[in-house]
Formats: C-alpha cells, sequence, structure tokens
C-alpha cells in the first residue's frame, strides 16, 4: 500500500461523515425494533435491557472512533516529513563528498604542518554530515512507513463504522444490533492491534538513531581541531 | 616559497573559507528543517512512534547547530590563516625593500 495524501483525507473525512450518521440510524433501529417487541410480555423488557446495553457499547465505540480521529493529522505529517528528510539525506550526502573533495584538493594546494592540521582536524566532519544523511534516509524511511500504516489503520476503522452502519440499519431485533457492535468493537480493536505490531520497528528503529551514536561521541557534534592551521 | 606562492596560498585559504561558510548554512538549514518536522499536535495512538521521532528531530536539530558553528570556526581558523599569510607576505617585502635600500 502507499500513501496518497488526497486518498487519506477522503478515508478521514468519509469516516467522520459515517461517525456522523451512526446515531440517528441507531435511534430509528432502536424505535423499530422496540415498536415491534415492546408490547410482549416479559419479552419487551428483555429487549429494552438489550437496546440500552447497545446504546452503551455504541457510545463507547463512538468515543473510541473519535479519539482515535483526533491524531488523524500524523499520517500526513509523516508522510510530509519523510520527503523532508529525504532531501536533508540527498543534501547531507553531496556536501559530505564536497567536503572530501574539497579537503583533497586543499592537501594539492597547501602542505606542511598547517595543512595538514587543517585537513586531519577537518576529515571528523565527512563523517558527521555523512552520519547526518544516514539518519535522514532512515528516519524517512520510518517517516513514510508510518504514514503508510496510518492510512491502513483508517482504512480499517472506516470499515468498520460502515460495517456497523449497515448490521444497525437492517438489524431486526435487538440480537442483530448486538451482533453488529460486537462486531465493529472487535475489527477496530484488531485494526489497532495490527496498526502496533506495524510501527513497533519503526519505533525501535527511531530510537536507535539518537541512543549513543559513535559519529557524534558525547551526544555531540565532533569538533574540528583546526585552530593551528593559523599559527 | 616566494611571496608569489604564498599568496596563491592566501586566496585558496579564502576560497576554503567561503567554501566552509556555505556547508555551515546548509547544515543549520538542515537542523532547521528537522526541527520543522516534528510534531506538536495530538499524538493519539500514534504517541509510540512520534515520541521517538521528534527525538531524532530535536538531536538532529542540536547537531546541525552545532556542525553550523563547527564548519564556521573552520572557516575562521582559515580567513585567520589567510591574514597570518598576508602580515608574513607584508613584513617580507618591507624587509626585502629595506634590504635593497640598505
Amino acid at each position: 500500500m502507499s500513501f496518497s495524501v488526497a486518498q487519506y483525507q477522503e478515508v478521514i473525512t468519509r469516516t467522520n461523515s459515517e461517525l456522523n450518521e451512526l446515531p440517528p440510524i441507531a435511534n430509528a433501529a432502536i424505535q423499530r425494533i422496540e415498536s415491534r417487541y415492546s408490547w410482549i410480555p416479559f419479552v419487551g423488557g428483555w429487549i429494552k435491557d438489550a437496546l440500552t446495553k447497545f446504546v452503551s457499547l455504541l457510545e463507547d465505540f463512538l468515543a473510541k472512533v473519535e479519539s482515535y480521529l483526533r491524531s488523524s493529522a500524523v499520517p500526513v505529517m509523516m508522510w510530509e516529513a519523510g520527503n523532508t528528510w529525504e532531501n536533508i539525506q540527498r543534501g547531507a550526502g553531496t556536501m559530505a563528498g564536497d567536503i572530501k573533495g574539497q579537503l583533497q584538493a586543499s592537501s594539492a594546494q597547501w602542505s606542511g604542518i598547517a595543512g595538514g592540521a587543517y585537513q586531519s582536524g577537518a576529515a571528523n566532519q565527512v563523517g558527521a554530515v555523512q552520519e547526518i544523511s544516514g539518519l535522514a534516509g532512515t528516519t524517512s524511511g520510518s517517516a513514510t512507513a508510518i504514514a503508510i500504516s496510518g492510512l491502513g489503520f483508517y482504512v480499517a476503522i472506516l470499515a468498520a463504522v460502515v460495517s456497523l452502519a449497515f448490521a444497525i440499519a437492517t438489524a431486526a431485533s435487538g440480537v442483530g444490533l448486538a451482533a453488529g457492535i460486537v462486531a465493529a468493537v472487535i475489527a477496530v480493536g484488531a485494526a489497532a492491534g495490527l496498526f502496533y505490531l506495524g510501527v513497533e520497528s519503526h519505533q525501535r528503529t527511531l530510537q536507535g538513531l539518537v541512543a549513543g551514536n559513535s559519529a557524534f561521541p558525547g551526544g555531540k557534534w565532533p569538533l574540528a581541531t583546526t585552530s593551528s592551521a593559523g599559527h | 616559497m616566494g611571496s608569489g606562492d604564498i599568496s596563491v596560498h592566501r586566496q585558496a585559504l579564502l576560497n576554503q573559507a567561503a567554501f566552509w561558510d556555505t556547508q555551515a548554512t546548509a547544515t543549520g538549514g538542515y537542523g532547521h528543517q528537522a526541527t520543522g518536522a516534528m510534531w506538536h499536535g495530538e499524538a493519539g495512538i500514534f504517541a509510540s512512534v512520534v515520541g521517538p521521532y521528534n527525538q531524532v528531530c530535536q538531536e538532529v536539530s542540536q547537531w546541525c547547530g552545532q556542525g553550523q558553528a563547527q564548519m564556521q570556526a573552520i572557516g575562521g581558523a582559515l580567513v585567520t590563516a589567510a591574514r597570518n599569510y598576508q602580515t608574513t607576505e607584508d613584513t617580507n617585502a618591507g624587509l626585502s625593500s629595506a634590504a635593497i635600500r640598505g
């Protein structure tokens, strides 16, 4: 699955729209089922209890999905960040090559103690810039993959909401409503589980990028020792 | 080494200083881009990845800021070296003139 901002925004817009339609569909179903069964002695009370339970489950479901939708801007941000990091990767990669070339050229122009100090002192900048390029490439890959996982997650949420709306609209009894909401809750839980599984490796990758990176001893950019060049 | 050689070296040093200034600006730019790529909104279900991701942005931004300073320092050191060569050249030229007059 690849990522398209337009396609993703369509998924989110449609999910919001379907969510807004669920309460009136549910109210209509409740009225329909109540009017059909409430007159039956004993069964009427049982149906009322089942409908109350259904309303409670539906409210929980709506709250859960709405909470997921509050972070729905993250995949678009991750997708755009993936492009930004890719640009940094390319730019820093070119820069590392340019610095290396410049240092090699300078060795032909400027020899002796000062020239040697300059070349050895500035050489560690190449490694640091190369590392920024590598970090940026890895971050770009992770950000892009997270965006795609996010799209998959919200597509699954939309499918669960649409299925629930259909189940409610066609339910002929409290059992049908209960089955619909239980299936939707399970589907959303499964989508969240799959999402977490999908992004877990990227979480570890991102954590590993900054923890004790040897290109930045002590967590700092390596110092150039060119002060001797002027002496 | 004649004064002509020193002049060539001085210009090479100034060229290299300009090169490092350019790299410093670009490195600082990467740092700004890393800061700009951070997420400050609600992370929700993405919290487990947004936290480490923002940490990467922050670290890279700091490193690039330090890298910019280092590269500016290299450029500054090269300008200082060029000035020192200039001073040496001027001094040598003065000594030569005095020797000729003497």
